[in-house]
């Protein structure tokens, strides 16, 4: 009997696992950063310092190309936003990036950085107060790891010992193992480059990083890795990022706003995340973000973020009439026993006799658990895979209250404060607000 | 029509007792030998990197330098020499012999320092542009010490070519082992023969494994890690 629990199922168990492991950009803030959230907000008029980049009228034409790469493209970029250049190839999305840096020189239009007019710097000066990071890394094979994340401090002519500070604590915030620091960069593995390729980048703490497909090089797991550092990593500098990527998935996790270009350098559409997957501008940018921007817009959100319902709960003093009762109105065949906000498991109804109460039945742990940075993607997987179509929201109970707790031992709620349950039409709910 | 009598000659290959006699000949030899090499390739290494520099900067004017490289080294040593000594500033000696021997250098140095230039990654390239190098920062800092390997193998193939031209250059008046070599062939006589010859071989392969050890030692880089990448050098 046991054996028809709500999330006896093999697979679900495994379903909340992985929900709970998954990677959250749960606490990664998408707020956009007001001047109280830069550390180093200079005092100048608020208007000039929250803008970091802004390009204006841009536009590159190549010798002999009929049509240009990038027309007269108008974009702002706020100090410590993450911005996707996304679109399909031919966009211009790479040329408008190395137009920032002066790579590529814009036919016309102009680049702001910080309210200054980038081509009133010297070229070498401007590149070396610019983060850039590329695919493959583009390390130098013939330095080793740490006079490669040297590079720019020791072109900027800083003092020997203030450069190896520097590394050292560039390689702690990567978490790059000090030993690879005396290594070539041919004994790297692929991630490794990259992270080094990021910290050569932070290296001499500039405001603004350029970031050129930094990760289609390496394999989907240490990507997906790689992502997770970036988000955690911009949690800790917040620093003015463009990033360019073909992949809309990596937009969608990584990016404050996603600016879609389509071919000939056209800007389609820039929003957060979020508004350009529930409004879409117009077919292109529908089409380019993929017929699941519903699913998509799910692994934007949190379980913590939508209302839940109760579920059918009840005490463990409960009778069998309360229970009936409890099941009733939740159109289920089982019950959840909380005392209190300590979730105990859950009995099937036809086992609590009339006159009895619930506490005579030992209750079944309850496996399909999530908790409130759990992303709905990952609860929605949870719940399409359980039987009883709900996910139990979790979240760990303040330290040395769990004595009363009757929880099984294995169970995956003990010690954990109940919190509700969530549904599918809890999801839909979630994301159509 | 020595070629018969010396092979039927009574004396041995090589007389020893002449060898010890003429001691101080052959290290003199030896330095003349050695001092027209280094300076024809250290001459043609500072030639052709210039050209090296202003044809990757300038693509279009390459394979006109080559060209002329080409033309060059295709030009009969014999000829060469035949030309220079007629000219009153060349004249028989050291001049007439490294012109001729830093021309035969350029095409092999030449195509090598560019092989090994265009053989430095792009991404490394991009990255060192877009983190700040100047354009001759980067060439000294990042694309030179990248084409060492190309660059060395150049140089090995150039400076063995030209310590068997040496030899050559005695018709000129300066030739090092070469020297005796002509003086054994004058006299009929082997032992001044073989002796030019085996030192000359042995200076070759000294130089050699000079070059190889200067490579390990400038580039350790080459030899980390699996991926480790030695770009190739052209040979013409």
């Amino acid at each position: 009997m046991t054996d028809r629990s709500p999330s006896a199922e093999p697979g679900l168990a495994d379903a909340a696992e992985a929900a709970d492991t998954a990677p959250a950009p749960a606490d990664a803030p998408r707020v956009p950063t007001g001047p109280a959230d830069a550390p180093e907000a200079p005092a100048s008029p608020a208007a000039e310092s929250d803008i970091a980049l802004r390009l204006e009228d841009l536009t590159k034409t190549y010798p002999g190309a009929a049509r240009p790469a990038v027309a007269g493209l108008d974009l702002t970029i706020p100090r410590g936003n993450l911005v996707a250049l996304v679109g399909p190839s031919g966009c211009g999305k790479t040329t408008t990036l190395k137009m920032i840096n002066r790579l590529v020189e814009p036919t016309a239009g102009t680049v702001w950085l910080g309210g200054t007019d980038i081509r009133t710097l010297p070229v070498h000066e401007l590149r070396r107060g610019i983060g850039y990071v590329i695919q493959q890394a583009g390390l130098f094979p013939h330095r080793k790891v740490r006079d490669n994340i040297a590079t720019v401090p020791k072109l900027l002519g800083w003092p020997k010992a203030r450069v190896r500070e520097r590394v050292d604590e560039l390689a702690e915030l990567l978490d790059l193992d000090p030993v690879l620091l005396d290594r070539y960069p041919a004994a790297l593995s692929g991630g490794q480059q990259q992270r080094v390729g990021v910290a050569r980048a932070l290296a001499a703490d500039p405001p603004v990083l350029l970031m050129d497909e930094p990760y289609s090089a390496v394999d989907p797991i240490v990507r997906a890795r790689l992502q997770d550092e970036l988000l955690a990593l911009q949690r800790r500098v917040r620093k003015t990022i463009v990033l360019v990527t073909h992949d809309i998935d990596e937009a969608i996790k990584l990016a404050d706003r996603i600016a879609v270009l389509k071919v000939g350098g056209v800007l389609e559409q820039v929003g957060p995340p979020e508004e350009l997957l529930r409004a879409p501008a117009n077919a292109f940018v529908a089409d380019f973000l993929g017929d699941d921007r519903g699913i998509k817009r799910l692994s934007l959100a949190q379980v913590g973020q939508v209302p839940l319902s109760r579920g059918p709960v009840v005490p463990p003093t409960a009778t069998g009439d309360d229970v009936r009762a409890a099941m009733e109105a939740a159109g289920t065949d089982w019950v959840a026993v909380c005392d209190g906000d300590r979730l105990q498991g859950w009995v099937w109804g036809a086992d609590v006799g009339a006159a009895a109460t619930v506490s005579a039945v030992e209750p079944q742990p309850f496996r399909a658990v999530v908790r409130p940075d759990t992303t709905l993607k990952a609860a929605l997987d949870v719940i399409v895979t359980s039987r009883t179509r709900v996910a139990v929201v979790v979240e760990d109970a303040p330290a040395g209250d769990g004595s009363s707790s009757r929880a099984v031992a294995g169970d995956a709620t003990e010690g954990r404060r109940y919190l509700g349950m969530l549904t599918i039409d809890d999801l839909a709910e979630g994301i159509s607000r | 029509m020595n070629g018969p009598r010396l092979a039927a000659a009574e004396e041995p290959l090589v007389r020893w007792d002449w060898v010890g006699d003429h001691t101080d000949d052959i290290t003199e030899l030896f330095w003349e030998h050695v001092t027209l090499t280094v300076v024809a390739v250290g001459i043609g290494f500072a030639l052709s990197m210039v050209l090296a520099l202003v044809a990757v900067r300038w693509r279009w004017t390459y394979e006109p330098l080559a060209g002329v490289c080409s033309v060059l080294y295709a030009i009969p040593s014999l000829a060469l020499f035949g030309i220079l000594v007629s000219i009153p500033f060349f004249g028989l000696g050291f001049r007439t012999a490294e012109v001729a021997l830093v021309g035969y250098t350029l095409l092999i140095l030449l195509r090598n320092i560019v092989a090994g230039l265009d053989g430095v990654p792009d991404p490394v390239r991009a990255a060192a542009d877009g983190m700040g190098y100047e354009p001759w920062r980067r060439m000294l800092r990042v694309d030179l010490p990248l084409a060492t390997p190309a660059i060395v193998a150049g140089l090995r193939i150039a400076t063995v070519t030209t310590v068997g031209l040496v030899t050559v250059t005695a018709l000129v008046g300066e030739g090092g082992f070469g020297d005796l070599i002509n003086d054994g062939l004058s006299r009929d006589f082997s032992t001044p023969i073989v002796v030019g010859t085996v030192l000359s071989v042995a200076l070759a392969i000294a130089f050699d494994v000079l070059f190889v050890l200067a490579e390990r030692l400038l580039t350790p880089w080459s030899r980390a890690g699996r991926t480790g990448r030695r770009p190739q050098g052209a040979t013409p």
